[in-house]
């Protein structure tokens, strides 16, 4: 995938990660795994996207993260969110949504 | 997954910027090797999978870098706002604790107030006195230069030694100084304009104030001419500059003022300028400055009544300058030996010469009221001790939850800066409220100098915090320290069962106990001390009875008493006038109110003895007194005669002596009879000894009597009257009528000092008492707390101990075993301190030396019955706790717990 691609699925990224964490805490992996399932790898997005989202959303303060075990017994980063990131979650998914239906829109004129 | 929300920090590593990096490769390497796995899984060759986790991954150095920056600037962004969490957090905490146990903050806060409050407000004094400004320009430069008696080990006194035929020889030949100036002050009568008033009025060189280095407010200063005399006899120029006060009060700050006329001696004088509100003449505050304008080179009629101050040349030193001086006295001496023989020149700082008396006794008090801050610290400190051990399991938990040592010594610090803040918010509070009423409780008579500039500015605030910070700071760390030392399990186990706080903790209590003690030995003594210096100078004989006696002031130097016969009628009249007042038994004038006056550095001698050599005449101090004025002051009569009416302006001349002059010069003979020669201003005369009186201290209480001899006023008229009113009853229901009988006789005539003479002599103590009081306060503020911080180590001790005198009891030891036991602990404690207080008394109370009368700083009285009540406290304040134990029923004891 394209360097500008990856811009431009920035904010994008960011509430897929938020939307997987609003079930609880998971591990960096977890996430990758779960995007990559949901969307049948039709959302290709570098694993590299993935961390700087987190640890930069983890830095504005919407994420915490802690080490933990995994089911294997191995060590882990868990993120959750923080009572800001299920606010930020709110207000993306709302945009988003809005966003996508004004392109639905246009590309519905034909 | 096992997860329990909300006990993320327990889970969370320290936040450090050094270990970001090993975090992204933890979590990097993880996310690689689970997805290499899950691939293996699906079937894929194990390289193949670590390739493909890899490409999926995108750049891992890149991204390495990415993550470890946005992470560094997370910690540091973190452990900022941590911190100030963590003190919001810290403060909240402490002050729930502290209202936990409200016995123990109200004890703590109201010591630690007290320690704080006491040492603010004796600061706030030092800093007004001894540290503000001292309203001059530069007063580093400037000396204070006087003429002294080479012989004499007296100083000289403070105002009006130097000859002013001397000054102008010192200006001329003196190369030290870039500017030299005198002054003389004198009360003179302020009229015209509203009520007659007395004035302190310096008269002044025309250099006074160039050599001070302050600018008028308004107008100027005085032009050189105005202070040059063409020809004899002229005292005063026509000129006066206003202080910033009298203008204020007199004048309502009139900004039309200069240029206006007022009276002063009924002599009409412009006004030049007004000064600013903060200068100061050495430690005086006169009302207003005329130009004394003396005549250079006249040198016929030079008594020494002026004091010299200079300024010395950049780069002169004063040793340099005091050596110059020197040369220049041996060459005065030389010149004029009638006048100078075996005088010189004292040279002094003006810094030392204002606050070098009351110097030393301020010092002391702040370093007493430090000692006492001290104590009421090792109180809280102790205080927090036996807290610390009732509080281990608190501590134990939070320590075996991951909390750091150092995260619960600043928990705990944070509580006792918590406590002194409180203790210092209440102590700064009563010390702005307890500074004022000190200061209004200062009598002038004190003469500290620079009083009025006492107040509670930022410099004290800024002192208080720094005190209340430190204060928490001493009595917090010790007990925070050990409090936090590490083995959580055993305090957990141990605290289950109510055992002891450990021995450590104990035997660092024993030491702060002794400490304690030891301090308040040392104040104790000190306040002994100051306390039986005060009561020897109450003891002194002044030789006059000052119960019931009336005293006043007036001057006449008006026009009306231009002539010696004006002022005799007036004063005969005045007799008369006040001994027609209901219950005066006798009325009297002198020209020197005994205690409150210099010496006038006169001689006498017997002129049937060879005359004595220029310089060798035996001194003898000069007053004229006139009416009942013996027996109105209460002054014994002890042989021969008083003045009476044989004594008038044409009789004889004729002397009252008092008994030093007579041992001086009579020695072993009858003076009565005998005659006298006087010599003052450079006259001689000579008259006979009619009676011998008691002596009295004229200067001050501390001060030998020196040899004097009393005038008639009838032949030695002078305006300058000081009036003593003998009364039957309360002196001061005379006050009224006698002003009114004043009135009565001249309107114009001010009446000033109005007070009773007892007032007179306890002011003349007043320094004393004020320092004696004030450290015997602190020293029992001290001895107070040292008691408590006694009871409170042998109380806890016993309630510690309650198994084991439990134990005893059972063993069949009586409440006199168990009594001992408890006492002989506290006694040992407290014979540590006395021993170790006694040392440092005997080694701090040399510095008590000036403030000292009567005693040695090693007065054996005060060193035995100071440890005797020490330690009889001590006593009483473990005898209670002991008791309650010997007391202890051994079933409960060993039950209970």
């Amino acid at each position: 995938m394209a360097r500008d691609d990856l811009q431009l699925l920035q904010g994008t990224l960011d509430v897929l990660v938020l939307k997987t964490l609003s079930w609880g805490a998971r591990h960096g992996y977890e996430i990758a795994r779960w995007i990559r399932d949901t969307t049948d790898a039709e959302l290709q997005v570098e694993d590299r996207a993935l961390y700087v989202s987190l640890h930069r959303m983890e830095e504005r303060g919407w994420l915490e993260s802690s080490w933990g075990m995994t089911e294997n017994n191995r060590k882990a980063k868990y993120y959750q969110l923080t009572p800001e990131g299920r606010g930020q979650l709110a207000v993306k998914t709302d945009t988003w949504a809005r966003y996508a239906s004004a392109v639905f829109k246009v590309l519905q004129t034909a | 997954m096992a997860r329990i929300p909300g006990i993320r920090a327990s889970f969370r590593l320290p936040s450090s910027e050094g270990r970001v990096p090993d975090e992204v490769e933890d979590e990097i390497s993880f996310h690689l090797e689970e997805r290499a796995r899950e691939l293996v899984a699906r079937g894929m060759e194990p390289a193949a999978a670590r390739a493909e986790a890899l490409r999926e991954f995108g750049d891992v150095r890149e991204a390495r870098a990415e993550l470890e920056e946005i992470g560094r600037r997370r910690v540091r962004q973190e452990r900022r706002s941590d911190w100030w969490g963590d003190l919001g957090l810290d403060v909240r905490y402490a002050w729930r604790a502290l209202r936990r146990s409200p016995g123990f903050t109200l004890v703590a806060v109201l010591t630690l107030a007290l320690g704080i409050g006491a040492t603010t407000a004796i600061y706030t004094v030092v800093d007004g006195v001894l540290l503000r400004p001292m309203g001059v320009a530069d007063p580093d430069g400037l000396v204070v230069l006087r003429e002294r008696e080479l012989e004499s080990t007296t100083p000289p006194p403070r105002q009006g030694t130097v000859s002013p035929a001397n000054f102008f020889d010192w200006e001329a030949q003196a190369g030290s100084f870039s500017s030299m100036a005198y002054f003389v002050q004198w009360p003179l009568n302020l009229t015209g304009d509203g009520e007659p008033q007395e004035a302190q009025v310096q008269l002044v060189s025309a250099s006074l104030f160039p050599t001070l280095g302050v600018q008028p407010l308004l107008g100027r200063g005085f032009r050189p001419e105005e202070d040059d005399p063409e020809g004899e006899g002229v005292s005063f120029g026509d000129v006066a500059v206003l202080s910033h006060g009298l203008w204020q009060s007199r004048y309502g700050g009139d900004p039309e003022i200069v240029g206006r006329t007022i009276h002063v001696a009924d002599q009409p004088l412009t006004v030049v300028g007004v000064m600013g509100p903060n200068v100061r003449v050495l430690d005086s505050r006169p009302d207003l400055w005329i130009p004394l304008g003396i005549e250079r080179g006249n040198r016929t009629t030079m008594g020494r009544f002026v004091t010299a101050v200079a300024r010395l040349k950049p780069g002169v030193s004063p040793e340099l300058a005091e050596r110059e001086m020197a040369g220049i006295a041996r060459r005065l001496e030389q010149a004029y030996p009638e006048k100078n023989a075996g005088m010189g020149i004292a040279m002094t700082p003006l810094r030392d010469d204002v606050l070098g008396e009351v110097r030393p006794a301020l010092l002391v008090l702040l370093g007493a009221v430090a000692m006492l801050l001290l104590i009421a610290c090792t109180n809280v400190a102790n205080l927090l001790l036996s807290r610390a051990s009732t509080r281990r399991q608190e501590l134990a938990v939070r320590l075996s939850l991951g909390a750091t040592r150092g995260r619960l010594v600043r928990q705990l610090l944070t509580e006792s800066l918590v406590l002194s803040a409180i203790g210092g918010v209440i102590g700064v509070a009563a010390a702005a409220v307890g500074t004022r009423a000190l200061v209004r409780a200062i009598p002038a008579s004190v003469q500290l100098p620079r009083l009025d500039e006492v107040s509670v500015d930022a410099r004290v605030m800024a002192f208080a915090l720094g005190v209340t910070l430190l204060t928490g700071l001493l009595f917090g760390l010790a007990p925070a320290l050990v409090a936090s030392r590490g083995d959580p399990q055993g305090a957990l186990r141990d605290g289950t069962r109510g055992n002891t706080g450990g021995r450590v903790p104990m035997r660092l209590r024993g030491g702060l106990v002794v400490a304690e003690v030891a301090l308040a030995l040392m104040l104790l003594v000190g306040a002994g001390l100051l306390l039986r210096s005060f009561q020897k100078l109450r003891a002194v004989d002044t030789g006059v009875r000052p119960e019931g006696t009336l005293v006043m002031r007036m001057s006449l130097a008006s026009d009306a008493y231009g002539t010696a016969d004006a002022q005799r009628a007036f004063v005969a009249r005045l007799l008369q006038s006040l001994e027609g007042l209901p219950g005066v038994q006798a009325v009297g004038t002198v020209s020197h109110l005994p205690l409150t006056e210099g010496k006038t550095g006169d001689s006498a001698w017997r002129p049937d003895r060879p005359e004595p050599a220029p310089g060798q005449e035996p001194g003898a101090d000069f007053r004229w007194v006139a009416g009942d004025y013996f027996r109105a002051q209460g002054v014994q009569l002890v042989r021969g005669r008083n003045f009476d009416e044989r004594d008038h302006a044409g009789s004889p001349r004729a002397f009252v002596v008092n008994e030093a002059l007579a041992r001086q010069q009579f020695p072993g003979e009858d003076p009565i009879g005998k005659r006298l020669t006087y010599s003052w201003g450079g006259e001689r005369y000579e008259g006979e000894i009619v009676g011998v009186v008691d002596d009295v201290r004229e200067t001050s209480v501390t001060a030998e009597p020196a040899p004097a001899l009393y005038h008639a006023f009838s032949q030695w008229t002078d305006g300058s009257l000081n009036v003593v009113v003998r009364t039957a009853g309360d002196p001061l229901a005379v006050a009224g009528p006698a002003r009114e009988a004043v009135r009565a006789l001249d309107p114009n005539l001010p009446v000033a000092s109005m007070r009773t003479m007892e007032s007179v002599m306890a002011d003349a103590t007043a320094r004393s008492r004020l320092s004696s009081y004030l450290l015997g306060g602190f020293a029992a503020l001290a001895l107070l707390l040292a008691a408590i911080g006694l009871y409170g180590i042998i109380s806890y001790g016993v309630a510690q101990r309650r198994g084991e005198i439990g134990v005893r009891v059972a063993l069949g030891a009586d409440r006199r075993n168990i009594l001992r036991l408890i006492v002989g602990q506290g006694l040992t404690l407290t014979a540590a301190g006395l021993a170790l207080g006694l040392v440092g008394a005997f080694v701090l109370t040399r510095l008590l030396h000036s403030l000292l009368f009567g005693v040695t700083a090693t007065d054996p009285l005060t060193y035995l019955a100071v440890p005797l009540v020490l330690g009889t406290v001590a006593l009483l304040a473990t005898y209670f706790p002991a008791d309650r134990a010997s007391r202890v029923d051994p079933a409960t004891a060993l039950r209970g717990q």
